[in-house]
């Protein structure tokens, strides 16, 4: 599932997988969006943004973690924001990994390909 | 003489001697096989070396081929997102947005700002993150290109191409908007996020597209 408020941001990384992978792929335009379809659609694995309307990444990341259908989901937040706060905030909010935009395509399919185990 | 004493009859003795020489002979027959066969297995092995040699040349040769291909491909993604997100804006506010996010996520920049020309004198700011606008509010330009700030400073003056290097201009990078000649607007990046590196050819590529698709998207919605 692709996380995102900007439709490029979506585009790109809808792109970028479809080009080079055959998942299914289910996007979401906020936190709350997100919550709700990865609890509706349970997703392999969700690659979220952080800074979003309604509910924020973090925020997301721990709802998502406090629920059963979620709580071992993978989860990537990709980032404008790459501080040492930031990422430490990431990880606190129980997300499995952290990347920061502008994001390189191999860059996201290596570390998904990861996560899923191929 | 008893047999303690070492004596042998001739004829063994002589026996002894064929059969040592024969042995002698067999031994070099074998010794001269046994080269033969090392100094074949030492070419087998050499010729093993070399194609494992041009194996490891090839599949090196392959990976950069590969990993230049993922690096067009991603590029090609980031410039037919940018592309589309800018084209796909009917309204003068999203193609504000558009650029935005092409700028926060594509080109990798949060203190940026956008100016329109108003007149062929003075360029008008449209949008902006991460700065502060008081002094960029209008923007004037001179007739040699040179732009200035409304307090006179001078900012940027009017090239063809985008600029990725910025050693002039205070840590600033430049995409003017144009169609031709004729310059519709600019986008000036204060500052790159930390974690952006500039690679020269890729961006300026990116950079290059945003100049002819922005300013054409600009005066579709102007």
């Amino acid at each position: 599932m692709l996380v995102d408020d900007s439709a490029t941001t979506l585009m790109l990384e809808k792109a970028v997988l479809e080009s080079s992978t055959s998942y299914d792929l289910v996007l979401a335009r906020n936190g709350e969006e997100a919550v709700e379809k990865a609890v509706s659609e349970k997703p392999d694995l969700i690659l979220m943004d952080v800074v979003m309307p309604r509910m924020d990444g973090f925020e997301a990341c721990r709802n998502m973690r406090a629920r059963e259908e979620t709580k071992s989901t993978p989860i990537i937040l990709v980032t404008t924001r790459g501080s040492e706060q930031d990422f430490e905030t990431g990880y606190m909010s129980g997300c499995n990994d952290y990347i920061t935009k502008p994001f390189e395509g191999p860059e996201i399919t290596t570390l998904l390909k990861h996560y899923l185990g191929e | 003489m008893n047999q303690d004493s070492g004596y042998q009859p001739k004829e063994q003795a002589g026996t002894s001697n064929r059969q040592r020489y024969d042995e002698l002979q067999h031994l070099r027959w074998q010794v001269e096989l046994l080269s033969a066969q090392v100094r074949a297995s030492e070419a087998t092995i050499a010729e093993l070396r070399a194609e494992v040699d041009r194996l490891n040349k090839s599949a090196a040769e392959t990976a950069t081929r590969h990993n230049a291909a993922e690096r067009q491909l991603a590029k090609a993604h980031k410039l037919r997102a940018a592309v589309c997100s800018l084209n796909l804006a009917n309204t003068r506010d999203q193609f504000i947005t558009a650029l935005q996010e092409i700028l926060a996520n594509i080109v990798g920049t949060e203190c940026f700002a956008v100016f329109e020309s108003i007149s062929p004198a003075r360029m008008q700011l449209v949008s902006s993150m991460g700065i502060e606008e008081s002094p960029y509010g209008t923007l004037v330009r001179d007739a040699d290109g040179t732009v200035r700030s409304e307090d006179g400073t001078k900012l940027w003056v009017n090239r063809e191409e985008a600029q990725l290097t910025s050693a002039d201009y205070a840590g600033r990078y430049f995409i003017p908007l144009k169609d031709g000649s004729e310059l519709y607007g600019l986008i000036v990046i204060f500052g790159l996020l930390p974690q952006k590196n500039i690679h020269l050819g890729e961006d300026s590529e990116l950079w290059d597209l945003i100049s002819q698709h922005a300013s054409a998207a600009l005066l579709r919605k102007g």
